[in-house]
């Protein structure tokens, strides 16, 4: 337990280095000299940029998300089992292989109902 | 008190200078191995043997370039991106037990703690391409954030594997399992879970044939599109700092860290995870790039059901190894 806070400082020392790194390139800047900035526009391949592009999005990468989010949950899950390994009882294996089938029976409604599919 | 800080502040110093050195360094593979296999020199004048300096002349002349701000963008955020992805694959290197002796955090669960915060990185890199108000980038971290969220399942699971035999989730008791044999040498299961780890790990690196979000002749260069200057350099170092991850990751799991044939060192693990980056780099210049669409389907229909069989088989032949005598 004694580590946990001991990250805390690691995560500082991370957080300084870009920090540092994007201040020393403003001050390699303010030396060399600043030019003048007319890069400010939205790079299109030449053309001035038409509207925002923040619209909506397909719908599949919608989709593609929540079965993520289904499969992601129940991954968690195995961490803990893992740990219990060390002291393992029959009962132990058999509700990991039910976890698995029910799981399992899961991925199949995913895929008879077409959601693993890419919709063009 | 100051004694107590150095205490502290010595190995993280220790560790970031190093790992920025061994990346800086691996720009340089990259290209000399591609100049190699194109039978092309590669970068030469910048320093007398082979252009050794060159990383270095790089990070200068980005550090002078001008760092332009979209005028649409969201500036908090555009500036907040590059930050969070550097941060995010600098601490899980925290965890790995890369650095001479031992991680810089020891804990029991090490393992999970390092896949929660290298999954962490997806956030930084949807902020900074939806944050630049840009058609290409968005399309790109779209694409990435779908490849990203399919591909860590198998990637998860394919590490869950060896950890299942092994009965631990920490990489100090997964590599002293290893001493006599390493996992990929186990058979079936070792070598299953490893070309499964292989082919997510090509694509969590976002590297060919799955390099969708930087498809050079679609997306100009992706969600980096609208960053220049010195944020561009963050991008670019973090990049190959979470690659370098995922292969000493591999080289811990599978090829058994610290212990060699004939000596035992942690130095070990740096020169398995270099073996290892030198293939992925041989791969990518060999391979093509693949669709979006047989991307996904490749991993929902068939990389996902081979790696919950083989979570199936690893679960049935412990219970094997255990339960055989009764």
């Amino acid at each position: 337990m004694a580590e946990y806070p001991f990250f805390i400082i690691v995560f500082m020392a991370l957080i300084s280095l870009p920090i540092l790194m994007i201040l020393t390139s403003k001050i390699i800047k303010f030396i060399v000299g600043k030019r003048k900035n007319v890069s400010d526009t939205i790079y299109e391949c030449g053309e001035p940029s038409i509207e925002n592009s923040w619209k909506r999005i397909p719908i599949s990468y919608f989709k593609i998300a929540l079965v993520f989010i289904l499969f992601d949950i129940e991954l968690v899950f195995i961490f803990p089992w893992i740990l219990n390994l060390s002291d393992p009882t029959p009962g132990s294996y058999f509700s990991f292989i039910t976890f698995l089938i029910i799981l399992f029976i899961g991925w199949i409604y995913a895929y008879k109902k077409g959601y693993l599919e890419w919709e063009m | 008190m100051f004694n107590s800080f150095i205490e502290f502040a010595l190995p993280i110093f220790k560790t970031i200078s190093i790992l920025i050195l061994i990346v800086a360094y691996l720009v340089w593979l990259e290209r000399k191995v591609a100049a190699k296999m194109q039978s092309r020199v590669g970068p030469y004048s910048v320093g007398y043997p082979h252009g050794w300096l060159q990383p270095l002349a790089d990070a200068l002349k980005l550090m002078t370039k001008d760092d332009s701000i979209p005028k649409n963008s969201d500036s908090l955020l555009f500036n907040l991106g590059p930050v969070w992805i550097m941060v995010v694959s600098l601490a899980s290197f925290a965890l790995l037990p890369f650095y001479f002796n031992n991680p810089m955090l020891n804990v029991d669960l090490s393992f999970m703690l390092f896949i929660a915060i290298s999954s962490l990185i997806i956030i930084g890199i949807f902020i900074s391409g939806w944050s630049s108000n840009n058609k290409y980038a968005l399309i790109s971290v779209l694409r990435m954030t779908a490849q990203i969220i399919s591909y860590e399942i198998p990637l998860v699971i394919s590490l869950l594997i060896p950890c299942i035999l092994i009965g631990s989730l920490s990489f100090g008791e997964i590599i002293r399992y290893q001493e006599d044999t390493w996992i990929i040498f186990y058979p079936l299961l070792g070598q299953l879970s490893f070309i499964i780890f292989f082919i997510s790990a090509l694509a969590e690196g976002n590297r060919i044939p799955f390099d969708l979000s930087e498809a050079e002749s679609e997306l100009i260069s992706g969600y980096t599109t609208e960053y220049s200057g010195i944020k561009f350099a963050l991008f670019y170092l973090a990049e190959y700092v979470h690659l370098f991850g995922i292969c000493v990751l591999g080289s811990i799991i599978f090829f058994g860290g610290s212990n060699g044939p004939f000596f035992s060192s942690n130095i070990l693990i740096v020169i398995k995870a270099l073996l290892f980056f030198t293939l992925i780099l041989f791969i990518r210049w060999s391979f093509f790039r693949i669709r979006i669409d047989q991307l996904l389907k490749f991993n929902w229909v068939k990389l996902i059901p081979l790696s919950f069989a083989g979570l199936l088989l690893a679960c049935l032949l412990k219970y094997y190894m255990d339960f055989s005598s009764l």
